[in-house]
């Protein structure tokens, strides 16, 4: 009975193990199909990473590991007993002394007379006397307009830049318009001498000349102080005006930047 | 069968591969090697070209050369020899004095504005190579040969001419607009300044910056990758980089002329 028993679970079990078999073989395609796409998407995020991970090499660490390049260490050696050597000592002395007198140099480039200071971007002035500043403001630069005629004619209207010299000075001045200050508004141009050309106390109550037609004088145009709105000349507040052209002199330098 | 078949395709995938992912790491070993060098060879450049035996024909001690009182008073000297030699041109220049954070701006020797810088990075170039050479090197006013910026050196606003007095709008300024500084100057002797402005408060002023910043490296490395393709050594360029405020920034580069000189004191 008992072999009997065993033959019969034998028998039972040996369909089972077949059957075990052919789910394993029906599975195998399944999973290797699913590794493969998990493969490809690796393999497929990874390239698309491995771009930009090769230009942040290629932009940000190439630079970065280029500050590595060997270079001769700086040899600095303080030799003390070199330093106490009479040769040393007259060597540095005399390079003190060379230093010194280059600064003496520098410093005389500095005008011990009144100057003024004015900045295009900012609009604002700086007036100096004896090296120090003694009084800062608004003022108005060229405005940067490019005007355009139809014909050839174009005018920028800008202030320029550099250093330059009070040549003139004027009290209650009068503006000669030029032929632009018609263009612009749309007016005929009139003759040279023309009575239209002639304006009173548009300029303020001072002008200082600095060259080429370009003044620092006083406006109308108060609420402008500070912006670019002129057509080349510096424009200060009466106040300002006044001080700055008291303080400064015939000759008296004029910086703009 | 099918086995064989597998293997071989497998194969035929693995080996293109292969060649591939050798061909990248060797390129960017090669491009690492070189960009080393480069650097190496500017760094001997400078101190070949800039060391007191070519251009000191005095009987000098040589240890002078090595003591560092020395070389700082040297240094001073040329940075002051510098300025006047900038002050006798008329034009308007930049002095960058590295060691007290300034920049200077200066017409004809008369310093007309000051700036603090508040962030600076120089290259370690500068420090690996002869320190008396270096400071020979910037012993002179350099010259601007080329600008890139993200602002206008004019900013003109071009307007016609009206026809006749209907046409007319008087002119109001606008002050409203404000861009992002950022600027470079390339100058004589190679060296590159980097002009940065140091508000990055709103996020356009942020992403401008790292706009302006990626650009200026993807068109250095593509020079250096031209250069590399034909197996020569890319050009090691030097660099300062400093941050100022955006109002000096705009101040400072719209003041120099686009050939302007600048004095380093390093």
């Amino acid at each position: 009975m008992e072999e009997n028993n065993s033959k019969i679970e034998d028998e039972i079990t040996v369909p089972d193990i077949d059957s075990n078999q052919s789910n394993e073989n029906n599975k195998k395609p399944k999973r290797s199909g699913f590794i493969r796409f998990l493969r490809f998407l690796c393999f497929f995020l990874l390239s698309i990473l491995l771009i930009p991970a090769l230009a942040l090499f290629f932009l940000y660490t190439i630079p970065g590991i280029q500050e590595f390049g060997k270079g001769r260490v700086r040899i600095e050696i303080n030799d003390t007993l070199f330093k106490k050597e009479p040769p040393y000592k007259k060597q540095i002395a005399s390079l003190k002394k060379e230093l010194q007198k280059v600064e003496k140099k520098l410093e005389t480039f500095t005008p011990t007379q009144p100057y003024i200071v004015i900045s295009t971007t900012k609009n604002r002035f700086y007036l100096f006397q004896n090296k120090k500043m003694i009084r800062e403001g608004f003022c108005s630069s060229g405005s940067y307009i490019l005007l355009l005629t139809e014909g050839p004619k174009k005018w920028i209207f800008k202030t320029p830049k550099g250093k330059f010299k009070i040549l003139n000075k004027h009290k209650d001045p009068v503006w000669k318009k030029p032929d632009w200050a018609f263009i612009e508004e749309g007016l005929p141009v009139p003759s040279a001498n023309a009575d239209s050309r002639y304006e009173y106390g548009v300029l303020g109550d001072y002008a200082l000349d600095i060259g080429d037609d370009y003044m620092i004088h006083g406006t109308i145009w108060k609420r402008f102080l500070g912006m670019p709105a002129t057509h080349g000349c510096v424009r200060l507040n009466d106040e300002d005006l006044k001080v700055v052209y008291k303080t400064l002199d015939f000759g008296s330098k004029v910086y703009i930047y | 069968m099918s086995n064989n078949n597998k293997k071989k395709t497998s194969l035929i995938i693995r080996i293109p591969l292969f060649i591939i992912v050798f061909t990248v790491i060797s390129f960017i070993l090669y491009f690492t090697i070189m960009s080393i060098i480069s650097t190496s060879r500017k760094i001997s450049e400078i101190n070949s070209n800039f060391s007191f035996k070519q251009i000191e024909k005095t009987s000098i001690d040589e240890r002078f050369f090595t003591d560092s009182t020395f070389v700082e008073l040297q240094k001073e000297k040329a940075f002051i020899q510098s300025r006047i030699a900038m002050a006798a041109t008329d034009s308007i220049g930049l002095t960058l004095n590295l060691r007290d954070s300034l920049a200077l701006l200066e017409i004809n020797g008369v310093v007309v504005h000051k700036s603090k810088i508040s962030y600076l990075r120089i290259c370690k170039a500068f420090n690996k190579a002869n320190s008396f050479a270096v400071a020979t090197m910037l012993s002179s006013p350099l010259n601007i040969v080329k600008d890139t910026a993200t602002i206008k050196k004019m900013p003109l606003t071009v307007r016609m001419a009206p026809k006749d007095t209907s046409e007319y709008v008087p002119y109001v300024p606008d002050t409203s607009h404000s861009e992002p500084v950022n600027y470079i100057l390339e100058l004589n002797n190679g060296i590159r300044l980097f002009i940065y402005q140091q508000e990055l408060d709103k996020s356009e002023d942020f992403h401008n910056q790292i706009e302006f910043d990626l650009t200026d490296r993807v068109k250095n490395t593509i020079t250096a990758l031209r250069k590399i393709k034909k197996f020569e050594v890319p050009e090691y360029r030097l660099y300062i980089k400093i941050r100022i405020p955006k109002d000096d920034a705009k101040i400072i580069y719209r003041a120099i002329p686009r050939k302007g000189l600048i004095t380093i004191y390093w």
